[in-house]
């Protein structure tokens, strides 16, 4: 038992968040539960007005939960105003302190935590190192580039050696190519320092790349929660199938279930398979889930499955090709461009085309 | 044809737009000119220019009357403006962070003095001193300046809040300060340049002030300018041009010094 709370950081129970100006009330969370581990990168991540923003601003506690309970390493954070929770934050337009230096942003937390003037001058020029910032200690924020502001907003927040670290959005200000350095340079500060992460972000590519466990959000609810890999690959909802990645949503008929798996009609079409997990129904209508670069194209011989070539669009890597299936339903794919010259079909070839039944997913609606 | 077309919208090109722009400066300083040029007329009789001299600055200066009024002067301002200030920012950052209904009203009704004719709130304030039976002097004049001086030293205090981001404050309890470490590093220092700027200005104010201080002064609260005026009623010398001169020099100061302050710094 013992065990257990230790190795989580930050539990959220049965949380909801109701925010009533007079006019109406709006729901921001409804009774979300969470467990989030120590040392995890965890982003919650969803379109805006999800309630992943709100979540976080209740750990940090500048909100406090209508109903619920956040606990910190097993201790229940209602009572404690944010001032006294072991959380730092980094804001999403940093909010560092104008009329301070660099490193006097960076030592704040510490001075406010009365820790001796030592202690707070070597961990200000540790944090310095940390985020290669060293030679602009002495400058004002005003003097500085976006990127290293974001740096510097880092390093502040994690100088007081918080248990947990949430992140508001913080790259959402950088452009494209710095944005993708700090996402690696994120994780290379969240490895070094063995702290919680708390990330919020609507970027499902920054999601991906550096959390262990990703939290999808909509409307105010949870809709699943786990590593990238199951995510992009076991979406149990059509919200998070469509959010994260590209995908085909397909409408489908359950056929015989069998030991190679659950049969599927397309319209006419049969030839397609899912993992069965549960008894099915034969007749049932399901709503499939397929990756584009999971449909494998065979060719214009004629096979069970084949879709009438729309649209041929290069993207370098790869080559997207829209089809038509019989049934009217549309279908993309995608090819890995594995030699200079691809195949030489044209719009309105009818090709054929299979996927594996584990890449065929079976959504909740 | 098509020249002309252009230039119809253009203010540079319509007709007796800069005579009249050169005739406004000139009806507004031309006075002020004048009055500074002759306060070094050397000439007792105003209106006749002979040599320049300093004579009327140091008869000025040797008056003692004259460094009574400008100490009583001085004295109010100061008082009234640094107490104005302190309400006045107490206020500014409470009202920054409620939301209640009715906070446009109240908003409103902070600068609403500003736009009273002054002899209205002189006058309610004088039936209420009489009402007390409080005797009119340095005091009375003291409470009725800070009163007129709060919402000159609202304005910039407010204005520098609304331009502040709130997540410093919220950035600056997430790192452990108290709502008043909080206040104290993070809010005042950045709300120092409105506040110095709101009391300069409410300084300035008090200083020119002279509805207020005549209705409400008594034995010993004379002031530059009721001094002044009492000086006029019995003949123009060029003695008042030079206070008037200096008068004016601060004012030009502390006004320019309160632009300097209110400017915003952190805009990029």
């Amino acid at each position: 038992m013992r065990n257990n709370t230790d190795s989580i950081a930050v539990s959220v129970r049965e949380v909801s968040k109701i925010f009533d100006d007079g006019s109406g009330a709006f729901v921001a969370l409804d009774n979300v539960s969470l467990d989030i581990g120590s040392n995890e990168f965890f982003t919650l991540l969803g379109p805006s007005g999800c309630g992943k923003t709100t979540l976080l601003r209740l750990i940090a506690g500048f909100e406090q939960p209508s109903q619920g309970q956040i606990l910190l390493h097993g201790e229940n954070l209602e009572q404690l105003p944010p001032f006294k929770r072991p959380v730092n934050t980094v804001f999403q337009n940093y909010a560092l302190f104008p009329h301070m230096t660099i490193a006097q942003n960076i030592a704040f937390g510490l001075e406010m935590l009365g820790r001796p003037r030592q202690e707070i001058n070597s961990t200000v020029d540790e944090m310095l190192d940390l985020v290669q910032m060293k030679s602009l200690a002495d400058r004002r924020i005003t003097q500085i580039s976006g990127g290293q502001q974001q740096r510097v907003a880092l390093a502040r927040a994690l100088a007081p050696k918080p248990k947990v670290l949430l992140l508001d959005e913080p790259l959402s200000a950088l452009d494209l190519q710095l944005r993708k350095d700090m996402q690696i340079e994120l994780k290379r500060l969240q490895l070094e320092t063995g702290i919680t992460f708390i990330f919020v972000t609507h970027d499902q590519e920054e999601a991906l790349t550096m959390s262990d466990r990703i939290a999808v959000m909509q409307g105010g609810h949870i809709l699943q929660v786990g590593p990238p890999r199951d995510i992009y690959e076991h979406p149990q909802h059509r919200f998070v199938a469509g959010f994260i990645g590209e995908i085909n949503l397909l409408q489908a008929t359950a056929g015989k279930t069998n030991p190679e798996g659950l049969d599927l009609q397309l319209g006419e079409m049969s030839g397609l398979k899912t993992e069965a997990k549960s008894q099915v129904t034969p007749g049932t209508k399901l709503a499939l889930a397929i990756r584009p670069e999971r449909i494998l194209l065979a060719g214009p011989d004629k096979e069970q499955l084949s879709g009438k070539l729309i649209n041929v669009v290069y993207h370098g890597t790869d080559t997207l090709y829209h089809f038509t299936l019989p049934d009217g339903q549309s279908l993309r794919a995608r090819r890995q461009n594995t030699d200079k010259t691809g195949p030489e079909w044209k719009s309105g070839d009818i090709i054929s085309w299979s996927a594996k039944p584990d890449s065929v997913a079976v959504l909740e609606d | 044809m098509s020249n002309k077309i252009k230039h119809v919208g253009n203010a540079r090109h319509w007709p007796g737009l800069l005579l009249a722009t050169v005739f406004f400066f000139a009806y507004v300083y031309l006075p002020i000119v004048i009055l500074i040029a002759l306060s070094f007329n050397e000439n007792r009789t105003v209106t006749v220019w002979t040599s320049f001299s300093f004579d009327w600055y140091k008869m000025a200066f040797q008056n003692r009357d004259i460094i009574n009024a400008a100490g009583n002067s001085l004295l109010i301002a100061t008082v009234a403006s640094t107490t104005a200030t302190v309400i006045a920012t107490l206020a500014a950052v409470r009202m920054s962070v409620d939301n209640f209904k009715g906070k446009t009203i109240f908003s409103g009704l902070v600068a609403l003095p500003i736009t009273v004719p002054e002899i209205v709130p002189a006058v309610a304030t004088l039936m209420f001193f009489a009402s007390l039976g409080i005797t009119l002097g340095l005091g009375t004049v003291i409470i009725a300046h800070i009163a007129f001086c709060i919402p000159f030293a609202y304005l910039p205090i407010r204005a520098r809040l609304e331009g502040m981001d709130p997540r410093l404050v919220e950035a600056a309890t997430d790192l452990y300060a108290s709502p008043v470490k909080a206040f104290f590093k993070v809010t005042l220092p950045l709300l120092l340049p409105g506040i110095l700027s709101g009391m300069v200005l409410a300084f300035i104010i008090s200083l020119d002030d002279f509805v207020t201080t005549f209705f409400l002064g008594g034995a010993g609260s004379t002031t530059l300018p009721i001094y002044i005026f009492s000086l006029v009623k019995t003949g123009v010398t060029p003695e008042v041009n030079a206070i008037s001169s200096l008068m004016l020099l601060l004012s030009i100061s502390l006004v320019s010094l309160s632009l300097f302050l209110g400017r915003d710094q952190s805009r990029k």
